[in-house]
């Protein structure tokens, strides 16, 4: 099933305003190529041309920085730190057009293109959480950037369903070489896992004996649809992971036939006992939550 | 005296019995301005320094009170308040901090279909807290020091558990430079005694950090080492002050913490306002949690 949506009204605002900042823009290079000739051609003071040198190199450096950040973190989770590196890049150079003396009026100019580049990633968001009927349990976003094109796709796997992005090229792009036409459009695609493929924890998991002593352990408990590796993470009350238990398929932990019991022995990843109080514990396959549940230590 | 500074000396030397480390739930943080600057410790200016290092109650003016919540994952509700007032005597101070669980199955075992199965009986809470009571003296002007008595309480249900200790923490100014150090649970004998007759013992912890200070921009590091763990953990942190807008301030930070057997690095970050004496703070961290990608702290303090 695809669905797409073109929102037509944004295009058209965006194309208005990107005809009036072509000519603006336009206006610009030509102040910038009036620098270039002053340069060039009226022997311009030494710390002229090192300031220039200067503006050039920080804009290039900053933007190197930003790309290169993007291009290396593939994870939607990253997305946050996308904005932030972005806010830094755009306060560098705000800072920078200050310090030559450009003032906010000039920056105000180029506002639209700045909240342009801020709204880089939010496509993402809109198209994972809009497409998803419960939390996202993963999700992983490629990403593209050449010359001409920037681009996404992401792949979000839900509780209910696994939701893929079309090609490339043909979920969101943002062409350089096409300034002037600007096309907003999420396209969403996938198919329903029907419910006898779905891996899934049947019941609540539930840990016996709960609250148990440090030095006795305990056992999680839980049934499963169907054969499958399963992963048991155990969080301290912090947040941080403590133990990794890790059940095969067919084996303890990772039967469909039987009630499992997976033992754990109150030990932390370095063998020290854990300290009194809760802990929780995920039951994990494939990257995807299955179940989750609460115990407590008591010393 | 002599007998006395012997049975202190005693106490502090005496090597505990094979126990558990207790859960320090000021671990996680006790104010948004600190987590944001890689939760290094000691350089606040509010009432929360009893939380962190008291000799760092020296910066507080006249009284000060703060306030900071969080919950983690969903399920962890942090908070503390900390109160100081400057005397004649030296800064006192007063500060609680206390996380709730709440919802726990109690469960038991039950014939479901020929298989024994775990069933949930009923529910209860676990409740850790912790209330520090502090007093900070100005040795020389630019020489803090400072002590804490710290009094823990851990509620696991109907099991129940208390116990005493002791932080002790110096602050040296040098130019531009402030170095705080920190010894927190200074002495290990003292143990938390449980209801059900478990023992624990409260990890020995130490931090020493460095600050250097200029108009605009703060640089910190802190290096941490707890009995908890066989690692040292570092911090750095940076804190600027725009000259253009003077209410408000960044934090950046990085901080080191344990998953699994590794030590691994969060950067955090936050923004400050200072408000007609209200202060605010907020701080992101990336979280480590399968299910929740960032934590996000705030607080608030108020000088007066």
């Amino acid at each position: 099933m695809i669905q797409q949506f073109t929102l037509e009204k944004l295009n058209k605002w965006a194309q208005e305003r990107f005809e009036t900042l072509s000519k603006r823009l336009a206006l610009r290079i030509e102040q910038e190529l009036m620098v270039v000739r002053y340069v060039l051609f009226c022997r311009p003071s030494k710390k002229t041309i090192i300031a220039l040198c200067l503006r050039v190199s920080i804009l290039l450096a900053s933007f190197l920085v930003f790309a290169s950040i993007q291009l290396s973190s593939n994870y939607i989770e990253s997305t946050l730190l996308n904005v932030i590196v972005l806010g830094v890049f755009l306060w560098i150079v705000a800072n920078f057009l200050w310090e030559f003396g450009y003032t906010i009026q000039h920056v105000k100019r180029y506002s639209v293109w700045l909240l342009m580049l801020l709204l880089l990633p939010l496509p993402l968001y809109i198209s994972v959480y809009a497409s998803s009927d419960a939390a996202v349990v993963s999700s992983q976003v490629t990403k593209r950037f050449q010359l001409s094109s920037y681009a996404f796709n992401a792949t979000a796997t839900t509780r209910k369903k696994q939701v893929t992005t079309a090609p490339v090229d043909s979920w969101f792009k943002l062409n350089f070489a096409q300034m002037g036409v600007l096309k907003f459009s999420f396209v969403q695609g996938g198919a329903e896992i029907t419910p006898e493929t779905v891996a899934k924890v049947v019941g609540k998991p539930l840990a016996y004996p709960n609250p148990f002593r440090v030095s006795q352990g305990t056992e999680i408990g839980y049934d499963l649809s169907k054969n499958m590796d399963v992963e048991i993470l155990v969080y301290n009350m912090f947040g941080n992971l403590v133990r990794q238990i890790y059940c095969f398929s067919g084996d303890t932990g990772g039967r469909a036939d039987e009630y499992n019991r997976v033992s754990f022995d109150g030990r932390d990843a370095m063998g020290k006992h854990l300290g009194a109080g809760a802990y929780f514990y995920l039951i994990v396959s494939d990257g995807e939550v299955l179940g989750k549940g609460k115990m407590a230590v008591t010393p | 005296m002599r007998k006395l500074s012997l049975l202190v000396l005693s106490l502090i030397l005496m090597s505990p019995l094979a126990a558990a480390d207790a859960l320090m739930v000021t671990d996680v943080g006790t104010s948004a301005g600190m987590l944001g600057k890689g939760q290094i410790e000691g350089f606040d200016s509010s009432a929360v320094s009893v939380l962190e290092n008291p000799a760092g109650l020296y910066r507080v003016e006249n009284q000060s009170m703060s306030i900071f919540s969080t919950q983690l994952m969903n399920e962890v509700n942090f908070r503390n308040v900390a109160y100081a007032r400057k005397t004649s005597l030296g800064t006192f101070a007063v500060g609680y901090m206390g996380s709730l669980i709440d919802g726990i199955p109690e469960t038991a075992t039950q014939n479901v279909g020929g298989e024994e199965k775990f069933v949930a009986n009923s529910y209860f809470n676990v409740e850790n807290m912790v209330v520090k009571a502090g007093l900070q003296r100005t040795l020389k002007p630019d020489f803090y020091v400072g002590v804490n008595l710290n009094y823990y309480s851990n509620s696991i249900g109907s099991v129940s558990g208390t116990g005493l200790n002791f932080d002790a923490g110096l602050i040296y100014e040098v130019s531009n430079f402030e170095t705080s150090v920190v010894l927190k649970n200074i002495i290990p004998s003292m143990r938390a005694n449980y209801s059900n007759g478990g023992q624990e013992t409260y990890p020995f912890q130490t931090l020493w950090g460095v600050k250097y200070g200029r108009d605009y921009v703060d640089l910190m590091a802190q290096l941490k080492t707890t009995t908890a763990i066989d690692r040292n953990l570092l911090s750095l942190g940076a804190t600027y002050r725009p000259g253009f807008l003077s209410f408000m301030h960044l934090n950046l930070g990085m901080k080191q913490f344990m998953h699994l057997e590794d030590v691994k690095n969060h950067y955090t970050f936050g923004i400050g306002l200072r408000l007609f004496g209200l202060n605010f703070d907020y701080a992101y961290e990336k979280s480590e949690h399968l299910q929740f990608d960032n934590n996000n702290y705030f607080s608030v303090n108020f000088d007066f």
